[in-house]
């Protein structure tokens, strides 16, 4: 990379990394996580640069990160359990105190596997169709909408459970 | 409900800090390109002294074949009588 790509590379990074970062942690639900996975995708991109910055680099950090934590969650499938048996053990332990451990729907977020959480983000928060989320994810438009529906419908399960009103 | 959703994601994105990620990410970026540049130059180095070695190995087991002495198989040939010919049964 010569100076001048470097230049725009260091200018591009500072403009977007505010709007990236919040991706990410929705992505991961916590910031060193989010860090590492922004990291990791501006690495990749920044080995691409030349080609990458007249195209638009955005849509490629963000199908980077989406494909990346995705993957990385199947990968350590088990060690998820683990850490959502303990959070649902807490809650039960400690049910007098309804309204300080009633989860909010950002809990319930949090809560979501990765892959049902991607399609939300794109679709929610993003904003973007579901052949633009397939896209992104490498995935047909039935699994974004499969994937769509299930998390909706967990949402809606866990709030009806707790008596929010929808 | 997608309001919900839409809210509760916004809520959480709130939560992200902001951060400077540049200078880690050109000193990863060196990290890489140091070691695609080390890779290289291995792999180069391997194939270098890999050929040779596999080319003596072969040159060396083809003169290994001939007789001890290095004397012609026909001289052994000699040694032995010839096979008498038998008629086929």
């Amino acid at each position: 990379m010569d100076d001048e790509a470097r230049r725009q590379f260091g200018l591009f990074v500072a403009d977007r990394t505010p709007a990236l970062i919040r991706v990410a942690y929705l992505l991961c639900g916590d910031q060193h996580a989010a860090e590492d996975l922004l990291q990791s995708a501006l690495v990749k991109t920044a080995a691409r640069w030349e080609a990458l910055r007249q195209a638009g680099p955005e849509g490629y950090i963000r199908m980077i990160m989406y494909r990346e934590q995705v993957s990385r969650w199947r990968r350590s499938a088990r060690q998820r359990e683990l850490a959502v048996e303990a959070r649902r053990d807490a809650v039960v332990a400690d049910q007098s105190r309804h309204v300080d451990l009633r989860l909010t729907m950002r809990d319930h977020l949090l809560q979501l596997p990765p892959a049902q959480r991607a399609v939300l983000v794109l679709r929610f928060f993003e904003d973007l169709t579901e052949t633009q989320a397939a896209e992104v994810l490498g995935c047909s438009v039935g699994t974004v909408r499969s994937r769509t529906h299930r998390a909706v419908a967990r949402l809606r399960e866990v709030l009806a459970r707790e008596g929010v009103p929808q | 409900m997608y309001d919900l959703v839409r809210a509760g994601l916004a809520e959480l994105a709130a939560e992200a800090r902001p951060v400077d990620l540049f200078p880690q990410v050109v000193r990863r970026t060196q990290r890489v390109r140091r070691a695609l540049a080390i890779g290289a130059v291995a792999g180069a180095a391997a194939v270098l002294l890999g050929v040779p070695v596999v080319v003596a190995a072969t040159g060396a087991g083809d003169a290994g074949r001939s007789t001890p002495g290095g004397q012609p198989s026909l001289s052994f040939a000699a040694k032995t009588s010839p096979p008498a010919r038998s008629p086929s049964p």
